[in-house]
């Protein structure tokens, strides 16, 4: 298979939702010494990217692009270990780190926003749900994302987005990474109020804000 | 992992009543819960409200509360109403003050939505305290407790605990699930309704078991909704909604308990034409299924904004929802073939008895839905239905005076809360 099929395939399997065909093309890229980061980039990301782009017209449907950002990650995974290998550096628009605040279990709000970040090329790192304020100094201090989104579905729950905040100013780590904040109860105002540099008021707004606020670093 | 066998389901379902009564504070009115009676109003903690004065969404306050709660008091088809969540009162204390506005403000029964068992005991002794006492308070209650379950199957020990808590006490059991299909559900209506029925059977064992030799009476309860699949949005206003309500009223009737869930609702942003057919079909079409409690009063994008305009339009279509179940009879005086033969050809009914008798009986005459002519509209400055709802809401403010809560039980509720909050 030449070099060029083969991205187009990868593409095609992102877009046909098909998590076994994507993980065997990018055993197929390895095999052939293709460059995994063009694999990547040319191949899945390009396939989801699309997906992205149907879904931002209205298009394709939000379960759709959650299959879609499935098979790529499928494919993405074997790839990611052979870049890690080569020691190169992924192409990314910028490092994403994620995850629901403490004393709240709501995941699901928190995955959209995570899926479509992935579709608009960030590199995510998911830390789950009811993530305690010091894990996320930990790992903020350890992937150094560009951003750090906190998630809170509950009026009960989104004081711990301004605890986090605090204990990153305590740590000295506020003026490294970004922080934008989301979830049902959340306001523009409350954003203003904990010192966030963002708010994502759902999942589209979520990213388009990212984009900026990667724009202004 | 727990599973609960169905002898037991049954055993506890078999200790349920098919229908049960709350009453208004004042002993004004009671409400029937069960059957074939409809009653309208709202619950929910949001945190903002769309002003009716410069139509701008912000947060909320106890001043919104207490103003939301007074005007739910006027309206004559409220029959319940507790409402938002007060961001300048201190985070421990916002749902019973919630309550005490509630109970201040309208003598309609609140929907007690409490998070912790504490705070239940606390919104126990309230309630006790308006009604006279722990006994009086179970023998005629004021008040339902409602619980909210988390989906796929998750009972949260926070909630249950708060559940076991109320359900000792004797308060009525509003429980509700609010699967979102293709979320925490799946896609499908009817498996979004079988995870509805397990969560909510799940939190009648609770209860009944928790209430002991006389456990309370037990709302079977849903919100069931489902993602926009566009956008992964959670839509509330759209017609699987209404399928799923009824579909739910049939289920809460097959297991012979009261029914109650969203409805009267929109995913809606504004006072507009979108609201007003999601409104009314979420309205009717649950309340045609038999859904016992449908609340949705006054909100507007869902449950996340508060409106007191939209307060006064529900009120409308609430009141043309009662009038179209309540059908037509059909007898020799209502059939009118005499009126016909008398009147005969070319003459006109306007002036007969037989128009005055009935004329009340079977017509609804509407509040604010403008039926004149066109003209006869313009001259009077072409109000919209907006308009005339911000009217009312300005002059129900201001002429619409609840009946207070004697000086005791006010101090009573004061010294619940201070003395919840020293324990907090």
């Amino acid at each position: 298979m030449e070099k060029e099929e083969l991205l187009k395939r990868m593409e095609e399997a992102v877009k046909a939702y098909d998590e076994e065909e994507a993980r065997r093309l990018a055993e197929e890229a390895i095999r052939m010494g293709l460059d995994p980061v063009e694999a990547l980039e040319k191949g899945l990301a390009k396939g989801l990217r699309e997906v992205g782009d149907r879904f931002g017209r209205g298009e394709a449907f939000i379960t759709e692009l959650i299959a879609a950002a499935q098979a790529m990650e499928a494919g993405a995974e074997i790839l990611n270990r052979e870049i890690e290998r080569r020691g190169a550096a992924r192409e990314a628009v910028g490092r994403f780190l994620i995850g629901t605040v403490e004393g709240d279990i709501h995941s699901i709000g928190k995955n959209i926003v995570a899926t479509m970040l992935k579709a608009a090329g960030f590199e995510v790192i998911d830390i789950g749900v009811d993530v305690p304020t010091q894990t996320f100094v930990e790992k903020v201090r350890e992937f150094k994302p560009d951003i750090l989104g906190l998630s809170a579905l509950m009026t009960t729950t989104m004081m711990k987005q301004k605890e986090v905040i605090e204990a990153l100013k305590e740590a000295g780590l506020r003026d490294q990474v970004k922080v934008i904040i989301g979830g049902a109860p959340v306001t523009e105002e409350w954003a203003r109020e904990i010192g966030a540099d963002a708010v994502g008021l759902d999942a589209a707004s979520a990213v388009e804000a990212s984009l900026r606020l990667i724009g202004a670093k | 992992m727990a599973r609960i066998s169905e002898s037991l389901v049954d055993e506890c379902l078999r200790k349920m009543p098919r229908e049960f009564e709350v009453y208004y504070r004042d002993g004004s009115k009671r409400l029937r819960i069960g059957g074939d009676a409809i009653y309208f109003g709202s619950v929910g903690r949001m945190v903002r409200i769309r002003d009716p004065e410069t139509g701008e969404i912000r947060r909320l306050t106890l001043q919104d509360v207490e103003e939301l709660a007074r005007l739910a008091d006027a309206l004559e088809h409220v029959d319940f109403f507790t409402v938002g969540e007060p961001l300048d009162v201190p985070l421990e204390l916002r749902g019973l003050q919630l309550l005490y506005a509630t109970l201040r403000n309208s003598v309609k029964p609140p929907i007690v939505e409490l998070f912790t068992a504490w705070e239940v005991r606390a919104g126990f002794e309230m309630l006790s305290a308006v009604a006279g006492g722990p006994e009086e308070l179970r023998c005629r209650p004021i008040g339902i407790y409602i619980s909210v379950l988390n989906s796929p199957l998750y009972f949260d020990p926070r909630i249950v605990e708060a559940l076991i808590e109320a359900s000792r006490c004797g308060l009525p059991i509003w429980a509700e699930s609010g699967p979102i299909a293709g979320a925490n559900s799946p896609i499908t209506l009817a498996g979004t309704l079988t995870l509805n029925n397990a969560e909510v059977l799940g939190a009648l064992v609770v209860s009944t078991l928790a209430g002991g030799d006389e456990p309370p009476p037990f709302i079977y309860g849903t919100w069931a909704r489902s993602i926009d699949l566009r956008s992964g949005d959670i839509s509330l206003g759209n017609p699987e909604f209404s399928l799923l309500k009824a579909c739910t009223a049939q289920i809460a009737r097959f297991y012979g308990l009261p029914s109650g869930g969203g409805g009267i609702i929109t995913d809606s942003k504004t006072i507009d034409e979108q609201s007003g057919y999601e409104k009314l079909h979420t309205a009717l079409i649950p309340a045609l299924a038999g859904l016992n409690l449908i609340s949705g009063m006054g909100l507007l994008a869902a449950d996340a904004i508060a409106s007191p305009e939209q307060l006064i339009i529900d009120d409308e279509v609430a009141a043309l929802t009662k009038r179209i179940l309540r059908g037509l009879r059909v007898d020799e005086e209502r059939i009118a073939l005499e009126e016909i033969k008398e009147v005969r050809w070319r003459g006109d009914f306007l002036g007969r008895r037989h128009t005055l008798r009935y004329g009340r009986e079977e017509h609804w005459v509407p509040r604010l839905s403008d039926r004149s002519r066109p003209e006869a509209w313009e001259r009077h400055g072409a109000p919209s239905l907006n308009y005339k709802a911000g009217e009312e809401v300005r002059r129900l403010l201001r002429e619409h005076q609840p009946k207070p809560l004697p000086r005791d039980v006010e101090d009573e509720i004061k010294r619940i809360m201070k003395s919840y909050l020293r324990e907090a």
